[in-house]
């Protein structure tokens, strides 16, 4: 024995020699991960900025930031867009508290079916709900000649029915945190309903409302979809539509003007969430949530005017525009009366005719697959270093992965152009212009939707689990294959399902990123609606809520079995 | 035949010693409990000997072999060991032969071979029948033969259990602890276990380390530290004794294996191994008796005390007694055939004890 510890102390007896691995395989693979999602999605935004923070043409410092500021149309743009993200967080806030609200204390049978329509805003793109209100629009004031729809008043009302979702869900995830027993104190106490509800429940419930607020606030911020469809034609400027026209007018020279505007965007969000990081962590009460408690509840049956306020909430936010959809997909022409009569499918065939539709839609699908696939398969190892490993580097890789989503998709599209414009070196090719780029750009932007639920999935298991694979022997490769994989399975299919969802329909990135020959459908849809067919747009937008709606049933089956996945289950 | 050898082992957690300076060597073959309170390392422990946590310092070497040392470290999947996980970590998409295969696939093994050791594995735990079955149609004890059996089928010669039967109800608890025992017993390979249940450790091993503080206080086997505890943290640990200061004479004059102590105005001769000093006497409920007031021997010394609470434990009334001194043994607990009411004073004589040095 003795022999044996002087061994370790260097003294080798007989040659004994000990070799010591030269590097961890999950160290190595962590490394790498690391290096590839900070290379893919941070580098091109760190690019950005210091092109923001670039010398101006004639050379002065911080030329190009001072330039592009004192520019009245980016200063225009800039109010604009606060106005119109402050209306809407407004209408969003408002909408999102009161429905969350009457769906929890309306109990009724028909609740996942109400929970998914109010959540339908989180699965349409933009810029399909925007279509569908100009065409209820045209319904509601048919003959009065312009909407008011094309206006800062229009854009914040669709925008807040667009973010109404974060804060429902945010509020809906505080209730359920919520014990029953905290009302029925109350209760007991001799507190009436209304004093219960303003006293107890709003009190508790204000961070959560808050926090949702400041995410509708955020994503109002990034919004594309809805100011390109009413801004633009409505000479209403915001930032999103601002990047996007200067750069399809001008071309890439206008790059360094444009970066200023992705800074004031990307600053004015994470702005946003660090106010809200910042909100949660001072207002927040710690609520003793024990599982199994039920939501607070002032009465066990259906109350009317609940059922009334969710329903009527449903109609509005879901029913109306897509029925409106629908009937314009079906009009014969611009201006003639849709009846049984005149009803056609001759949009349907122009649409579904259309070479470039169909390559649009052969895009869109092959692009949504390969980048669930790819987003699947770095997701998986990932998450299994982060949350079953430990491993720093991987736990800081899943938060820098988090970073293009959270930004607007504007300043992820830009930065790649300016990565990927230039030749890539070594093989001295661009990808810019071919379907790699928009490839890459939502496998970067995407990847949290993936990663999350897996992340989920896998925190919520006994590391022992792994270590039991280690201590039998068993390698990294092999443990990823034969233990990781086939338990994060389910979370990993439900998360490439809702990627895929939202890929298919992407408009922000595309709009900037698309070419002759790379045409997505959301690019389809914004085009036939700027050339003034909205036939044709209504036509193909139906036909991608149907496949939304395919992948969406898909993503429900996937996820039922997963606590906290599907965001319309209880 | 050197089994374990851990020399000198420290490992920190963010300014806390878990391990602090450890030595422990273990025969081959050995069932070894590591007994401790909550947070006494040893764990932590376990998991340096599997190789899941890296030591800060030290070293440590399984049979011929340093797994962890200067610039040396062996990763858990290059020790060929077994461990047993208190959660049992079976993984719940694999049959219970699949968990068991599961390790023994990838080293070159050919499938005969593995069909032959997984059988034999649940052969040796009594599962053969369950085979097919999946952790969650299984009882908490079958989970656990299952653990053991992927364990075994390794055929590892050391195999670590956390906590083995701490998750089982009090009957599954006897007859899993025979099955260790059995088990052990027909592969003679050396079992470590980590334990906070004095009555768990005595009942499996065949020695026991008792720690505290990340510290090894004994290494004995259970009747030696049940009887013979080397350090105060062993006393009050195990067997629950309470702890009086006392003075250390010598040895007895008519035993010299004996030791006289003073204590309250009189000698006591008990066993114990301490210098002449200060000392402590250990003493368990066993060890104390009502004095009635006539049978006072000359010279005796008799503990004097109140009644501070006491309650029927089914054959006599244990009673928490106040000595009304300072420091440690505020109060002592006694056995008593009659329940006598709070605040009775009472005198107690000691009838058996252990001492032990105390720094003063």
């Amino acid at each position: 024995m003795a022999d044996v510890v002087e061994a370790a102390a260097g003294r080798r007896p007989g040659g004994f020699r000990l070799r010591r691995p030269a590097l961890r395989r999950d160290t190595v693979l962590a490394g790498g991960l690391l290096l590839l999602v900070c290379g893919a999605s941070l580098y091109p935004l760190a690019r950005l900025i210091a092109l923001a923070f670039s010398a101006g043409e004639d050379g002065t410092i911080l030329g190009t930031l001072s330039q592009a500021v004192a520019s009245t149309a980016v200063q225009r743009a800039l109010v604009n867009s606060l106005a119109v993200s402050a209306g809407a967080t407004i209408v969003a806030t408002l909408s999102g508290a009161v429905l969350a609200l009457a769906l929890g204390y309306g109990r009724s049978r028909a609740r996942t079916a109400a929970t998914f329509l109010l959540l339908s805003p989180l699965l349409i793109p933009s810029q399909i709900i925007a279509l569908a209100w100009i065409e209820l629009s045209g319904l509601i004031w048919a003959g009065t000649g312009g909407s008011p729809l094309y206006s800062g008043w229009g854009i914040a009302a669709l925008m807040g029915v667009e973010a109404m979702p974060l804060v429902f869900l945010a509020t809906r995830a505080a209730m359920t945190g919520l014990p029953a027993d905290l009302v029925e104190a109350a209760r007991i106490c001799g507190a009436r309903r209304r004093r219960i509800a303003g006293r107890i429940v709003l009190p508790l419930l204000a961070p959560a409302i808050l926090s949702g607020a400041v995410l509708a606030f955020a994503a109002s911020i990034g919004n594309f979809g809805i100011p390109a469809l009413l801004g633009i034609p409505g000479r209403f400027p915001v930032l999103t539509t601002l990047a996007y026209q200067r750069l399809n007018g001008f071309g890439p020279a206008v790059l360094p003007q444009v970066a200023v505007i992705a800074l004031i965007l990307a600053v004015l969000v994470l702005g946003a969430l660090a106010a809200r990081a910042l909100l949660l962590r001072h207002m927040a009460v710690p609520v003793e949530v024990r599982p199994g408690a039920a939501t607070p509840m002032l009465t066990s049956a259906p109350l009317p005017l609940a059922l009334g306020v969710v329903w009527g909430g449903v109609t509005v936010v879901a029913i109306l525009p897509m029925l409106a959809l629908v009937l314009s997909s079906l009009a014969p022409a611009l201006g003639v009366a849709l009846s049984w009569t005149s009803a056609t499918a001759a949009n349907y065939e122009a649409v579904l005719s259309s070479a470039a539709v169909r390559r649009a839609i052969l895009n869109s699908a092959a692009l949504s697959l390969f980048m669930a696939l790819i987003a699947g398969l770095v997701a998986v190892p990932l998450a299994y270093l982060a949350r079953l490993r430990r491993n720093p580097a991987a736990r800081l890789t899943t938060l820098a992965a988090e970073v293009p989503f959270a930004l607007p998709g504007t300043v992820v599209a830009l930065a790649f152009i300016l990565v990927f414009l230039p030749p890539l070196p070594i093989v001295g090719i661009s990808i810019y212009a071919t379907p790699a780029i928009l490839l890459f750009a939502y496998v970067v932007r995407f990847l949290p939707l993936v990663l999350g639920p897996i992340s989920a999935a896998l925190a919520r298991l006994d590391p022992a689990l792994d270590d039991a694979g280690r201590v039998c022997g068993v390698r990294l490769g092999r443990r990823l294959r034969g233990i990781a994989a086939p338990l994060a399975a389910p979370a990993a299919g439900a998360g490439m399902v809702l990627a895929a969802l939202t890929a298919f329909n992407e408009l922000t990135v595309s709009s900037l990123l698309w070419s002759a020959g790379t045409e997505t459908v959301g690019v389809m849809v914004f085009a036939f609606q700027y050339e003034g067919n909205s036939g044709k747009a209504s036509a193909l937008s139906v036909l991608s809520i149907l496949v939304v709606a395919f992948l969406a049933a898909l993503f429900d089956r996937l996820g039922r079995r997963l606590p906290g996945i599907v965001p319309w289950r209880d | 035949m050197v089994g374990i050898v851990l020399r000198q082992v420290s490992k920190s957690y963010g300014g806390t010693r878990a391990v602090d300076d450890l030595d422990l060597e273990v025969e081959d073959g050995a069932f070894l409990a590591l007994l401790g309170p909550s947070g006494c390392g040893k764990t932590t422990v376990l998991r340096l000997l599997a190789g899941l946590e890296r030591p800060d310092r030290g070293t440590i070497a399984l049979g011929e072999r340093v797994v962890a040392g200067e610039g040396v470290f062996v990763e858990p999947e290059d020790r060929g060991l077994g461990m047993v996980f208190q959660s049992y970590a079976l993984w719940p998409h694999m049959t219970v032969e699949g968990n068991v295969s599961f390790g023994l696939h990838g080293r070159g093994l050919d499938r005969s071979e593995i069909t032959a050791r997984v059988g034999q594995a649940l052969d040796l735990v009594g599962l053969s029948a369950k085979a097919r079955a999946r952790p969650h149609e299984l009882s908490g004890g079958q989970r656990q033969r299952v653990a053991l059996a992927r364990s075994l089928a390794m055929r590892p010669r050391l195999i670590l259990l956390d906590e083995p039967l701490a998750n089982l109800d009090a009957n599954l608890r006897a007859s899993m602890a025979a099955e260790f025992r059995r088990i052990h017993a027909e592969t003679r390979t050396t079992f470590v276990f980590v334990t906070h249940d004095q009555a768990e450790a005595m009942a499996l091993a065949t020695r026991v380390a008792v720690l505290d503080g990340g510290r090894l206080q004994q290494v004995a086997a259970p009747e030696d530290i049940w009887h013979r505890p080397a350090s105060p943290a062993v006393a009050r640990f195990v067997g629950s004794r309470r702890l009086l200061p006392v003075e250390v004479l010598g040895a007895s004059a008519d035993d010299p294996a004996r030791l006289d102590v003073w204590l309250a105005e009189g000698v006591l001769s008990l066993a114990g191994s301490a210098p002449g000093g200060p000392g402590w006497i250990c003493l368990r409920p066993e060890g104390l008796a009502l004095a009635d007031d006539g049978s006072r021997s000359p010279g005796e010394p008799l503990l004097g005390g109140t009644v501070r609470d006491g309650h029927f434990e089914g054959g006599h009334h244990l009673l928490t007694v106040d000595l009304g001194r300072a420091g440690e043994a505020a109060a002592v607990q006694v056995r008593s055939p009659v329940p006598l009411p709070t605040g009775a004073a009472v005198r107690l004589r000691v009838v058996d004890g252990w001492v032990l040095p105390r720094a003063s």
